[in-house]
Formats: structure tokens, C-alpha cells, sequence
């Protein structure tokens, strides 16, 4: 992010006394070298003749890259597994012997679905950002894909009869849901890019929370899921890939006559409108088109994220402009991208010998490729109009939350489903042992969550930022599973001391990087960076589940977020954790309000801004670690409960971090006691139920943010 | 003295009752030890442990995921009277400390949960191999091991025995349906491209020895006793090698395996011999071995040059 774009930026604790409990304080960060950054596609070059020549060589020399790549991967899949000569490669399956057969299939039509689900998806992502205008809509940010797969699952699981021709059907109706979601958000603040994008990642957190639950309660019965989800590619037989060749064919068919008014509408929806283009029955078809495609996708190969948007990206990075053009690349990038996935896990399944399934591996490759990307957009035309929801300022009484913490502790203490059903339970064996540690560990980490998400949101100045969403949490779980799983091998034990600090690195790690790209980037492609690494542990936890270590079973519904192992013994270190850092939380504010005026105003008002900054960074990589420790990295009140506490008034950082503090710690409790009773004695992961109704709350609040003024 | 031999009649009287109170239950304790009943109430979150000890008559009070257990065990039914401990791998702590419990049986996947027990004693037993193959024994130790804990030896033995007599008499009826099937290979669907082929190191290595046939393998397993393969591997197998389907098989995942034109090739049903078992608790113990006998007696085979 420019400098000047830093300082045009509103702080997100500016101090308004609007009348208004909910208004949008939005505010377009002017980039300097564009005119009028806004009814533009994305990424368009400003003069293309003198760019022209220079662009076309990047991209050949891109496509050719990317193509000798995919080449030589095949090569190398080919010279390691077929032995028969390269023309047999293409006789009919029938004249080849079953082995031969077996492999033919494995690589050529493999390769085939390879190159044809990457390219559709490619053509998804350019057609989703041509029709909302935001270069970072794609099938992965808008929940198409989620929503397709969290549909195919819940019919798997309870009407397998429904999916078993019916998949395409039952995935297409999940994408529209999802996506329709997204867009019913969305459209009141007229498709603002970020709340668009935001809308999108809550969805996709919320529908993936619902998708792990199932999971974790039908495991056995989803075994086939699990695969399916990770997006295996290989094939046994040629029906998928005619089915996509087909798709292919029908989509370029469709696309055609939708060029033009597409162009037309990527200038000026008016202007098109007074040209004669049908804008809404476009758009209808647009969603249309990208819902029945994505579903088909998804439902012949499973979930493959990211190649949509990678090569969305890269057409946009190359600053092609024409709409068939933007087209026609984003297939053939999005193949390549996939097809080299592709073989680069079949040549990794004999080195590491298990099964890597090609989602998995895009999912991992995801987080480095889109931080590559971000990287390239220097002078990113994304407009950020950044969603406020501020409150009017009220003065607060800290002891009655206070004493209503404290109250909803007691009661979801006493109030219990124990052995003989429902009733008040005063045992105080079982409420020392089991409730009370609990109730306490949900309410510290609660705690600690809001308070992380105060301080990001503070020091990124950007409202969507929370441990959740920019991945610090993901980033802290990735290295406790990475820990789980390595630091035997070290010769180390993987003890809670020893997961504390590898999960400590992972957050830590994926802060510096935000922090490092936040000096680069604009806000909005920031959140990119969360998904990135949201998807990467994604990756990573299903090749952990693929290897079918049943020990791992513990891990997954963990990393979903419950309360379950807390100790009486340890419960307390929690607690004092927690009381810690949060008083050093509030040792830091005066610094950190400063720094929320921006860099150089703080400078001039002589803060040390990298030490500063530095510690924040810890205090919030020690937060974020800690809570996701104790009840994994799933749960929305990083996001939603400063955002909770600046409607309900705090609009001062000196207000709103302890107030932010006493509702993270309530919402958590009773997320946690939901969690715990409804369904005695099976029970649903606290941090499932806090991202359910956080998300939920946060999706009903950003629906009432305005249309930004300056459309 | 008079007094003293009505007190030793009355005592007589009394151990007499208490003996034939006792008689019908096989297990005998000090009523110091169990003030609530006269048996020890075991609580096995996992399934392989709860099988082999509700086979063997001494029921669980407690096990985890009772309203799949059909689904993925079958045999033995579990008593009526048994409490849901919710999650297996989540056993609720909070309900087992409400449960007259006298000790948890579980083992090494289920350590998470251990310190969650409070002072109620916790055991690990676990059946698997020790070695690269699994061995009868290795399934004859845990057994052992669960009629300790249980205080009460002969128990176990008498079950064993009637395992094995229980396998031999599968075996017999199996031999008589299909003389010729003499090898198998035991593989269960992921999805329709992949599947975990069951190995040396897996409950069926003893269950077939025990019925005199042969497993057959593709590659050495992991520690869980399979080796992941894709359906293409199959052809290396040969055309006497019966392949048997471990269910639960998705009615999804069915109608793939139908459509794949390498299964079509391999001409499994017509000139290769294949047949679908009944789930089998793959992590369990002595009761996943007799199940498995007991299935592969009553499968019906299909295709090849066993019939």
C-alpha cells in the first residue's frame, strides 16, 4: 500500500458522533496514477499501445513457461510409469492390457480432466469478476465452490440415492444457494469489492464450519467424502473427462454472444443500459453459467481451489483488457496451473507413498502463489471503500458486562443436561472437574480472541482483519499439526510445550508476512492472504486425513474448535495467560491508537513505530496462539465481537478493547455451553457454534452497510 | 457356646445365600470393593474393546458412538441397558463421572482423553500386530489381558477357546460352499479410484490362517495394517484370487466403481471372483475375528473358477 493511500484511509477508531448507530464511513483510496479508479475492470493498463508489445512478450513468455513446465512434468510422470512406446499412449483403451490400461488412464485421461477442470474454472473466475468488478471474486472467495461441496456432502450422508446421478444437480443447487447468499449481502452496499469479499469469506468459513461438524459426527460414513472433498483427479474410466470436454464446448458456446455486452457493462452499467444491453438478465445468466460449471466441476472432481482465482489473477497481472482475450487466457492459464498440480502430486505419490489428491496440493500451493500475486499488483486498482460500523458514542458501565460475564459463567455452570436429563445441577465434583474448567478456558479465549481482533484491526486499520480471517490462527494450528506430526521424527516429544512454540512460530510467521505485505498491498488484498493460509491448513489436514492415522481423528475435532480437554490443572494457566496479555493489551493502546493515524503521523508524534509495532505483532501472535491451543482456530469472535462493541458504543480504543474483551469471553462461554448440552452426550465444538453465530451476526450487520457514496 | 454355633450356622446360612446369589454371575468380588454391584462396570470408549467384551459376557456399561455401532460392528449386539458416551473419540468425561464406573478400558488412539477420567483407573488394551504379521496370538494377549482386568481369567480362556471353535466351524461351512477358494485379497473403497488394501499386519492375516486360506498382498502396510492402492493395481492379482469388498461401500461410490472401465476390464463377477463383506471393526479384537469368520462363511462369491 502507498503511502498516500496509508494516510487517506480513515483509522478504524475515528471518533464520529453521527447520530447514526450504523453508518458507513467509506472512503476510496485514491491511487495515484489512476483517474478514476472506480468503472473500470480491474487491471486495465491506462495506455496500451506503449504497453502493448512489452505485455504480449510477458504473457507468451508466461504461457510458454507455464506450458514447458507442464510439459516436462508429464515427461516425467510418463518416462517414470509407461513403458510401452508414446503412440500406444493414444490407441483405444480396449486394445491395451489392464495394467497398461490402468495407467493410460491415469496419466492421459487424468491430464485431460486436469486441463479441462482448471480451464473452466479459470473462465469462472474472469466471468465472477467481470460481473461484480472486484479482481479478487473467484469460485474459492465467493463460496461457490463451499457451498456445491457442503450441498454434495449433507445428500451424501443422508439421501445417497439423490447423489448418485443427481450429484451435478445437488452441487448446482449448493452453488446457487451459497452464491446467492453472497450476493444478497452484498447488494445493498451495491457490490461494495471488500464487503463483497467479505461476505464471501464469511460464508465460505461458515458453510465449511457446518461441512466439519458433519464430518467429525458421520466420520466413518464420510470416508469417501474425505477423498472426494480433497479433489483426487486421477481417473479410471473416460467419462469424466467427455463430460468436461463437452461442458467446454457448450461454455464457449455460451460465452460468445455474452462478449459484448459484457464489454459494455465493464465500462458503465448506465451507459450499457442506454446502449440497450439487458444488464440484469446478463448478470442472471453470468451466475447461471458460473453456478451450472462450477457444480459441474466440483461434482465430477471434487473441490479444487484457487486455480480459478490463480489464473483470474495472472490474466489481471498481465493487464490483458479485451474480454475475450481475459477469457481465453484465464482457460489456458487455469489449465496449465492444474495440470501441473497435477502431475506434481502423481510424481510426489511414489516419493512420499500415500495418495495426494491434486485439491489438496492447490490448496497448499495456494497461499504462496496468491502472496506472489498480491506482490505483482503493486498498484492494485482495487477500490477499497472500507465498511465502518461504527457506533454512537455511549458511555459504558464495565461492571454490569462485568457482572453479566460473570452471571452466564455461573449459569452455564449450573444450568446442565447431566445423566437424568435437564435440571439445575449443583454437584460440585463434576462442576469442579468438567464445567467450571470449561466454562473458564471457553471465556479466556474468547477473551483473547476479541482482543487479537481489536489489535489487528487497529493496527491494519481494516475492519475485516481479525486472527481468523487473516489466518494467524490457521497459521498457529498449521504449526501445532505440523509439530504433531514432525518433532517425533526430531527426536523431540510432541508435548504442550513443544506444540506451543511450533504453533507460536506458525502464527508469528504468518503476521510478519501480513505485516510485511500490509507496507505493500492495499487492504483489501490482504484478506487474500488469510484465505491463502486458511486453505493451505485446509490442504494439510486433508493429506493428514488421507493417511488414515486414526490418531488424527483427535486432532480434527480439535482444530474444530471445542473446550474438551480442558483440565482443572491447566485451566488456571490459561486463565492467567489471558489476564496477561491482556493487561499488556492495555499497556499498548496509547501507542497503538497513535499508529492507527498512520505511520507517519505516528513517527511525527514520536512513537517508536517498529518496536511498537514489533510487540503488538507478539502480543497478538501470543493471543491468537494461545486461544487456538486451547479450542483450535475456527470461531468468528476475532471478527465480530470489536465490531459488536463499537454499535454498542465503545467507539474509543480505550473503551472498546476491555469491552470487546467481557463479550468475546460471554459469546464463547455460551457458544461453549450450546456446544456442550443440546445434544448430551454427543457434543458440537465450541468454536463451530461461535463461528455460526458470529458469522451469522456478522452477515445480518455488514447487510446494513449502505451503498458507499461515491457510486 | 450355644451362641457361637447359632453365629456359625447363621454365617454358613448367609455364604450358602450369597453363594447361590453369585453362582448365576461368574465373577465373585469382595462387596469392599463394589458397594454398588458385584461385578466390575468397565467403561470402553472404543468399539474394539467394548466387542470383545460384550462376546466374551461381560458387557461394557459405557461405549462410545452406540448409534452407528450396527453400521460399523454388527456382532455382538450391545446390551439394551448400555449408556452413549457420546463421540468415541470424544468420550464425555462429564457423563462417565456420573457413571458407577469401576475402571476405563481403552487404548493408545484414545490417550488424548486419558486425564479426563479424574481417579477413576484407565487400562490400555489394544489388538494389532506386534510384528510385520499379525499373529493369533496377537489377538489371544489382548483377550487375556481383558480377563485380568475383568478379574476373571477363565472367562477370557473360555472365550478364546470358543472363538476358535467358533472360526473352525466357519471355516468347515466355508470349505464346504467354495472348496476351490483358496486365496483372497482384502481391499476397502475410499472412493472409487482408491482403496486401502488390508495386509499382513491386519486382523484378516490371523482370521484367514485360522481358516487355512491365504492372503494376499500388494506391498508391505503401514502401521494400521493397510497399504493405500488404486483400483489399477488390482490387475496385478491373479485370476485365483478372490477379492473381498470390506463394506460399508457408498451407494455413490458403487455406481462409480460400476462406470470405471478398468473395473469392467478386470471382469470381477464374471472371470475373476469377488464377494462384499459385512462391515467388520478393522481396529478391534478377538469378536472383529469371529465376525469376520462368521461373514466369510455365509458370503456368496461371484464369478471366477471358485464355484
Amino acid at each position: 500500500m502507498s503511502a498516500n493511500a496509508d494516510t487517506n484511509n480513515n483509522p478504524i477508531n475515528n471518533h464520529t458522533d453521527s447520530a447514526h448507530t450504523m453508518t458507513l464511513a467509506s472512503q476510496a483510496a485514491t491511487v495515484s496514477d489512476s483517474s478514476s479508479p472506480l468503472n473500470q475492470p480491474p487491471n486495465q493498463p491506462n495506455s496500451q499501445t506503449s504497453l502493448f508489445a512489452n505485455l504480449s512478450w510477458r504473457l507468451w513468455a508466461m504461457l510458454i513457461g507455464l506450458a514447458a513446465l507442464s510439459l516436462w512434468s508429464s515427461w516425467a510422470l510418463l518416462d517414470q510409469q509407461w513403458t510401452r512406446p508414446l503412440s500406444d499412449l493414444l490407441i483405444p483403451s480396449s486394445q491395451l492390457d489392464i495394467a497398461s490400461m490402468a495407467i493410460q488412464l491415469h496419466i492421459v485421461a487424468t491430464s485431460v480432466v486436469a486441463l479441462l477442470a482448471g480451464g473452466l474454472l479459470g473462465v469462472v473466475s474472469i466471468l465472477l469478476q467481470q460481473l461484480v468488478k472486484n479482481p479478487l471474486a473467484s469460485d474459492t472467495t465467493l463460496g461457490v465452490g463451499v457451498g456445491a461441496q457442503l450441498a454434495m456432502l449433507i445428500v451424501t450422508l443422508f439421501l445417497p440415492s439423490l447423489a448418485i446421478y443427481g450429484g451435478i444437480y445437488v452441487a448446482f443447487v449448493g452453488a446457487i444457494i451459497s452464491m446467492g447468499l453472497v450476493f444478497a449481502l452484498s447488494a445493498p452496499s451495491r457490490f461494495n469489492p471488500l464487503i463483497l469479499i467479505l461476505a464471501g469469506l464469511v460464508v465460505n468459513i461458515l458453510l465449511a464450519a457446518v461441512a466439519n461438524v458433519l464430518v467429525l459426527f458421520f466420520a466413518e460414513r464420510s470416508n469417501g467424502m474425505l477423498s472426494w472433498a480433497a479433489g483426487f483427479l486421477a481417473q479410471n474410466s473416460w467419462h469424466t473427462s467427455i463430460a468436461l470436454v463437452i461442458t467446454a464446448i457448450l461454455m464457449a458456446i455460451v460465452c460468445l454472444p455474452l462478449l459484448k455486452p459484457l464489454t459494455l457493462m465493464s465500462l458503465d452499467d448506465t451507459q450499457a443500459k442506454r446502449l440497450g444491453v439487458p444488464i440484469n438478465g446478463i448478470r442472471a445468466l453470468v451466475v447461471l453459467v458460473v453456478a451450472v460449471v462450477t457444480a459441474l466441476v466440483i461434482s465430477e472432481v471434487g473441490l479444487i481451489g484457487f486455480i480459478g482465482l490463480g489464473a483470474a489473477s495472472l490474466v489481471n497481472a498481465l493487464g490483458i483488457s479485451a474480454i475475450g482475450k481475459r477469457l481465453a487466457t484465464a482457460f489456458g492459464l487455469g489449465a496449465l496451473l492444474l495440470l501441473l498440480t497435477s502431475n506434481v502430486a502423481l510424481l510426489l505419490e511414489p516419493i512420499l507413498d500415500m495418495q495426494i489428491p491434486a485439491g489438496a496440493m492447490t490448496g497448499i500451493l495456494g497461499a504462496p502463489l496468491i502472496i506472489w500475486l498480491i506482490l505483482r499488483q503493486r498498484r492494485a486498482r482495487i477500490e477499497t471503500v472500507t465498511p465502518m460500523l461504527t457506533g454512537k458514542h455511549t458511555s459504558i458501565a464495565f461492571w454490569r458486562w462485568g457482572v453479566g460475564v460473570l452471571a452466564i459463567i455461573m449459569l452455564a455452570c449450573l444450568f446442565v443436561q447431566d445423566i437424568n436429563g435437564w435440571g439445575l445441577s449443583t454437584d460440585w465434583a463434576l462442576t469442579q472437574q468438567y464445567r467450571l474448567p470449561r466454562s473458564l478456558s471457553a471465556a479466556a479465549t474468547g477473551l483473547m480472541l476479541a482482543v487479537a481482533g481489536v489489535l489487528l484491526q487497529t493496527l491494519t486499520r481494516n475492519p475485516m482483519a481479525s486472527p481468523e480471517v487473516l489466518g494467524v490462527s490457521s497459521g498457529a494450528a498449521l504449526g501445532v499439526i505440523l509439530g504433531f506430526l514432525l518433532l517425533p521424527s526430531l527426536g523431540l516429544s510432541a508435548g504442550a510445550g513443544t506444540l506451543l512454540v511450533s504453533g507460536l512460530s506458525g502464527a508469528m510467521a504468518v503476521l510478519l508476512l501480513i505485516i510485511w505485505l500490509a507496507r505493500r498491498v492495499s487492504s483489501g488484498y490482504l484478506l487474500l492472504v488469510g484465505i491463502g493460509i486458511a486453505a493451505m491448513m485446509d490442504g494439510v489436514m486433508h493429506m493428514v486425513k488421507l493417511s488414515g492415522d486414526p490418531r488424527l481423528e483427535a486432532m480434527l475435532s480439535w482444530l474444530s474448535g471445542t473446550t474438551y480437554s480442558a483440565q482443572p490443572s491447566t485451566v488456571w494457566y490459561l486463565i492467567g495467560i489471558a489476564a496477561i496479555l491482556f493487561v499488556l493489551s492495555l499497556l499498548l493502546i496509547k501507542p497503538l491508537r497513535v499508529l492507527g493515524l498512520g505511520t507517519g503521523v505516528a513517527r511525527n508524534l514520536g512513537v517508536a513505530v517498529t518496536p511498537v509495532t514489533l510487540s503488538l505483532l507478539v502480543l497478538v501472535a501470543a493471543l491468537s496462539t494461545a486461544s487456538t491451543l486451547a479450542v483450535g482456530p475456527l470461531s468468528f469472535i476475532g471478527l465480530m465481537v470489536p465490531h459488536l462493541a463499537t454499535s454498542l458504543g465503545a467507539v474509543k480504543l480505550e473503551r472498546q478493547l476491555p469491552l470487546a474483551a467481557l463479550l468475546g469471553a460471554g459469546v464463547m462461554v455460551i457458544a461453549d455451553w450450546i456446544g456442550r448440552y443440546v445434544i448430551f452426550p454427543y457434543e458440537l465444538p465450541a468454536g463451530t457454534i461461535a463461528a455460526i453465530i458470529g458469522g451469522g451476526y456478522f452477515l445480518w450487520l455488514i447487510r446494513k452497510v449502505p451503498a458507499s457514496a461515491n457510486r | 457356646m450355644t451362641a457361637l454355633k447359632w453365629f456359625a450356622l447363621a454365617l454358613c446360612l448367609v455364604l450358602t445365600a450369597c453363594n447361590s446369589q453369585t453362582s448365576t454371575q461368574k465373577t465373585t468380588t469382595s462387596e469392599a470393593e463394589n458397594s454398588h454391584s458385584d461385578r466390575m462396570n468397565i467403561v470402553s470408549p472404543d468399539w474394539g474393546n467394548a466387542a470383545t467384551l460384550t462376546a466374551m459376557g461381560h458387557a461394557p456399561i459405557a461405549t462410545g458412538d452406540v448409534r452407528v455401532w450396527d453400521r460399523w460392528v454388527g456382532s455382538p449386539k450391545l446390551p439394551a441397558s448400555i449408556t452413549d458416551l457420546g463421540i468415541r473419540y470424544q468420550p464425555n468425561a462429564e457423563l462417565i463421572a456420573q457413571l458407577p464406573v469401576d475402571m476405563v478400558i481403552d487404548n493408545y488412539f484414545y490417550e488424548h482423553a486419558r486425564n479426563l477420567y479424574g481417579d477413576v483407573p484407565a487400562e490400555s488394551v489394544m489388538s494389532a500386530a506386534k510384528g510385520e504379521t499379525a499373529t493369533w496370538a496377537d489377538y489371544t494377549e489382548p483377550t487375556r489381558e481383558l480377563g485380568a482386568l475383568i478379574d476373571n481369567p477363565k472367562m477370557a480362556e473360555d472365550y478364546i477357546a470358543q472363538s476358535q471353535k467358533d472360526i473352525q466351524l466357519a471355516s468347515q461351512q466355508f470349505q464346504q460352499r467354495y472348496p476351490k477358494a483358496k486365496k483372497f485379497a482384502v481391499v476397502q473403497f475410499a472412493d472409487a479410484n482408491n482403496m486401502r488394501m488390508y495386509v499382513a499386519n491386519s486382523l484378516f492375516q490371523p482370521a484367514l490362517e485360522q481358516m487355512n486360506r491365504k492372503l494376499v498382498v500388494l506391498g508391505k502396510g503401514n502401521q494400521w495394517g493397510f497399504v493405500p492402492i488404486r483400483m489399477g493395481d488390482l490387475a496385478q492379482l491373479d485370476d485365483e484370487t478372490c477379492l473381498l469388498i470390506i463394506d460399508p461401500l457408498s451407494p455413490i461410490t458403487r455406481a462409480e466403481i460400476d462406470d470405471s472401465l478398468i473395473w469392467q476390464r478386470l471382469g470381477y463377477g464374471n472371470t475373476r471372483c469377488v464377494g462384499e463383506l459385512p462391515p467388520v471393526w478393522i481396529y478391534g479384537g478377538m469378536s472383529s475375528l469371529v465376525s469376520l469368520a462368521d461373514n466369510l462363511s455365509e458370503v456368496s462369491l461371484k464369478g471366477g473358477e471358485v464355484l
